[in-house]
């Protein structure tokens, strides 16, 4: 892989996306989000620190799910019903140089996104922490928070990863989307599911073709809730298990989606 | 430089479609350095998909292709070529600047080199005033000498040129005519479509009639007129017509 084509291409996504009015349009609804969420502080009650945590990730995911279905589907399925993308294999560029510069140069744009949320977000917590008694928020820890602001960045990361891979797969903006809900939906439901299955098991041991087959899904959905750190910002003495783990499969699987992605636009007929 | 041989091309049945239809059959024709090839044909004719088969966005289902003596699925084999899309395609929240140096990266040519380029062809190409202005901004004559100069800032010894006088006025036409011509005295190869005959009579050294996929006509220009009075619209016309 050539890395002058390389930065050739996520330079011009990221550029085409940064200047894009919806993209600021974004910025501008986030920002009123967390801001118009302070005004609100006041009816959190005891748990204060915990649901300022919850109400701040929640506008971060969301803010980054809309990015991924408004401005990446539309990146990816546009370029190629617009044929943007043929300008840029009209060059010495590979297609699996563009679609991997395609998905760093998105991906470059939203982790500038939520870094821009996550410094709003500390901003606004600290200012509540000190605006409060401290037995109302007692603990604040800056690493988690950091940690879980990454967390939520490789979770939509996975995502980006998915869009790119159904791009080269379906046709149109709209099945695109459709498969990509579609999947979030999958991915957040099996947990669930999962633990209403063992807690099945726990009486009923007849189900274990059902546990089987969840954990077949498992590996083509991974569970993006082992990267939610949120709730260790303000209670520090719980342990994470398994992180680096957690970390390294969610990168593998992201790799893995976009080897694919790759392999197929590499066969594909560009009309 | 071009050598293609013998290709067929079916599109597979989409959705709401009945039959796979197929768009090239058996079309062969070479083009040598330094001269220009003129590919006409009506709309539907297969002259797109022959282009679109040459810069590698599709495959042929049989048949050789080699440009440049490469095969033209290899990303290196892009090198020495110039590109002109039938419709200017490319991000337009970019400017033109930044559309050109994207260009001449990813061709591997130096910082220096891509500037001096760059002012080069904006200037002939009269943009050199509105270059940082953002590419959606332009009107469509702005948006194909654009394109143009994004085919040529590297310097290419073969341009593809899909329809190169589509959306330009008359000055504007006048103006690619000349940098044609002059690219010609440089040795350049060229291919080139259009539907404005006048322009293809007046370039090519040799011309390629595709018809509902086949190659109806492939000589010197010479070759094509049946008197010394016909035009080359009334040749095109006779060619066609018999065929039909």
């Amino acid at each position: 892989m050539n890395l002058n084509h390389l930065y050739a291409v996520i330079y011009i996504t990221f550029m085409d996306g940064l200047r894009k009015k919806s993209i600021i349009g974004l910025i501008i609804f986030a920002a009123m989000m967390i801001m118009g969420g302070t005004l609100f502080m006041d009816f959190f009650g005891r748990d204060i620190g915990k649901a300022s945590i919850d109400y701040l990730f929640s506008i971060m995911w969301l803010c980054g799910f809309i990015f991924l279905l408004f401005h990446a589907v539309s990146a990816c399925v546009l370029d190629d019903e617009h044929r943007n993308s043929l300008t840029a294999l009209s060059r010495p560029i590979s297609r699996n140089e563009y679609i991997t510069g395609t998905f760093i140069g998105l991906a470059i744009l939203l982790g500038c996104l939520q870094l821009l949320l996550g410094i709003a977000s500390y901003g606004i917590l600290q200012w509540v922490q000190e605006s409060i008694a401290t037995r109302y928020f007692p603990y604040f820890s800056i690493y988690y928070f950091l940690l879980s602001v990454i967390g939520v960045i490789l979770q939509q990361y996975l995502l980006l990863a998915v869009i790119v891979f159904f791009t080269t797969l379906l046709r149109g903006v709209f099945p695109v989307i459709l498969a990509t809900i579609s999947y979030q939906l999958i991915g957040s439901g099996i947990p669930v599911v999962r633990k209403s299955i063992q807690q099945t098991l726990e009486t009923d041991h007849s189900g274990h073709s059902s546990q089987n087959f969840m954990q077949v899904l498992a590996a083509f959905f991974p569970d993006l809730n082992q990267l939610d750190f949120k709730n260790l910002i303000t209670t520090p003495f719980l342990h994470i298990e398994h992180l680096g783990l957690s970390l390294l499969s969610i990168t593998i699987y992201i790799c893995i989606i976009l080897g694919l992605a790759c392999f197929i636009y590499s066969k594909k007929d560009l009309y | 430089m071009i050598d293609i041989a013998a290709i067929n091309k079916t599109y597979p049945i989409q959705l709401g479609e009945k039959k796979s239809y197929q768009a090239l059959r058996n079309v062969s024709f070479q083009l040598s350095r330094g001269k220009t090839l003129g590919l006409i044909g009506a709309n539907g004719a297969g002259k797109s998909s022959c282009i679109r088969i040459m810069m590698g966005f599709i495959k042929a289902d049989s048949g050789n292709v080699r440009i440049l003596k490469r095969p033209p699925f290899q990303a290196s084999s892009k090198e020495q070529i110039g590109y002109l899309p039938e419709q200017p395609c490319f991000p337009k929240n970019l400017s033109c600047i930044e559309i050109l140096r994207f260009c001449g990266k990813s061709s591997g040519m130096t910082n220096s080199k891509i500037k001096e380029s760059s002012e080069y062809w904006l200037k002939k190409l009269n943009l050199w005033n509105v270059r940082h202005r953002l590419l959606r901004t332009y009107s469509k004559g702005m948006q194909q000498r654009a394109s143009f100069a994004m085919a040529l800032i590297h310097n290419p010894s073969l341009l593809i040129l899909d329809e190169p006088m589509s959306g330009l006025d008359p000055i504007g036409r006048a103006d690619i005519v000349r940098i044609i011509e002059q690219l010609q005295e440089q040795g350049k190869s060229i291919l080139f479509c259009s539907h404005i005959l006048d322009d293809v009579a007046r370039l090519a050294d040799k011309i390629v009639i595709l018809h509902q996929g086949e190659v109806l006509f492939d000589d010197n220009l010479e070759s094509l007129y049946m008197t010394t009075s016909e035009s080359v619209e009334e040749a095109f016309l006779r060619i066609v017509g018999a065929q039909a």
